[in-house]
């Protein structure tokens, strides 16, 4: 992964001023990936926005990373959930 | 401009303890957060009504003064003299990120606009608002890659649509929302899809129906006829003695699957043969005559 691609981990919590024990927590429940380049830690820029998601949920609403877990699973169900609703609306569109 | 009702907002007494009032900020804020209710206007625009009381009430300087003015506000004489002072103040609270514009006028008359945004934030970089925008679309629009120019606030905006796009899909273009915070990437522009009705031709996924009608000696005798589709005009040999509800399928003539290029589905030609009216006697005396045979 180039160096536009990924951000130092140290970097972005301070950047957010997120303490690293948060991303590092986010990491073991496998809600992010954090990768090695030599002796520092990084993540991908493209992983950004759903970290940023995270920290307002925990932020915001003070909610650990084993809710934001089960959030962020719930809130895939829905969107699922609303695919397959709109799929199945344009289907009975036909019939009427 | 309207008094707004904090205390109600919140859904609390006027004699609410700071703790009753984070109490019920948290649990509203629980239901409401954008995070946690994607595509809801409502659900945002109650989230910033539910962030603006909580900025004022949980700040006891800023409760103060609603207090004392209250639904009298706009009659206080020194609004514009605490407002100055209000300036010498940062505000500190619990609550997401606020953008231009998601306080209410309200709230601007009465604690000035620099009071907006969160110092807890410092020069925390945040990425903009999502906005989100509905493009109706026919079907023959839908049928193919094109670009339209659309405007989002105020700014008019170039996107190609790809062929296949369905109904009520979303797509995203990314950094199209609102300017990021302090330097911040801009947010996303969500655009939702809503393809309409053709009179000629119904869609079921990437499938095409469509009802052809049929002479009555092109049924009996077979023969070709021109079928005008979405992609230009289909010869179609019909075989004789075709009954009325003859469903052929053309494959890869349906619609185009989304992002998926040369890939196409199905189309569906059910055949309604036409009964010939206003016959000649001669035709009718025919008619007979084969009746006899």
């Amino acid at each position: 992964m180039d160096e536009q691609s990924r951000i130092r981990v140290d970097s972005f919590c301070m950047i957010y001023e997120v303490k690293p024990d948060f991303i590092h927590t986010l990491q073991e429940s496998g809600m992010v990936n954090i990768f090695h380049v030599l002796d520092d830690e990084f993540i991908s820029v493209n992983d950004i926005e759903q970290l940023e998601k995270f920290m307002r949920l925990h932020r915001d609403l003070d909610i650990n990373v084993g809710g934001i877990q089960a959030i962020d699973y719930l809130l895939h169900k829905i969107k699922d959930l609303q695919e397959e609703i709109r799929g199945l609306r344009n289907r009975l569109n036909i019939y009427e | 401009m309207a008094y707004i009702d904090y205390y109600n907002i919140l859904g609390v007494a006027k004699q609410a303890t700071q703790e009753d009032i984070k109490t019920a900020y948290r649990k509203l804020a629980r239901r409401m957060h954008p995070d946690l209710n994607p595509d809801d206007k409502d659900a945002h625009r109650k989230f910033q009504q539910i962030n603006e009381a909580n900025e004022v009430l949980s700040d006891a300087e800023k409760r103060k003064k609603y207090d004392q003015y209250g639904e009298h506000w706009q009659h206080a004489d020194d609004i514009e003299k605490n407002r100055a002072r209000q300036q010498q103040h940062g505000t500190q609270g619990f609550g997401g990120e606020m953008h231009e514009g998601e306080f209410s006028e309200f709230f601007e008359s009465l604690f000035g606009q620099t009071s907006r945004g969160r110092q807890r934030s410092g020069n925390v970089k945040y990425r903009g608002q999502d906005y989100n925008a509905e493009l109706l679309l026919s079907l023959r629009q839908a049928y193919t890659t094109h670009q339209q120019t659309i405007t989002v606030n105020g700014k008019n905006l170039r996107i190609t649509i790809p062929a296949g796009v369905d109904n009520g899909q979303t797509i995203r273009l990314k950094g199209h929302g609102g300017p990021g915070v302090n330097g911040g990437p801009g947010g996303d522009l969500y655009i939702t899809f809503g393809i309409e009705n053709d009179p000629v031709f119904r869609r079921d996924g990437n499938d095409l129906y469509t009802l052809v009608d049929l002479d009555l000696y092109t049924a009996v005798l077979g023969g070709e006829l021109l079928l005008d589709t979405f992609s230009g005009k289909i010869k179609l040999k019909v075989n004789p003695e075709t009954q009325s509800g003859t469903k052929i399928r053309l494959k890869a003539k349906g619609f185009p699957l989304y992002k998926q290029e040369g890939s196409f589905g199905d189309l569906f030609v059910t055949y309604q043969v036409r009964i010939p009216t206003g016959l000649t006697e001669q035709q009718k005396e025919l008619f007979a005559q084969l009746s006899r045979l």
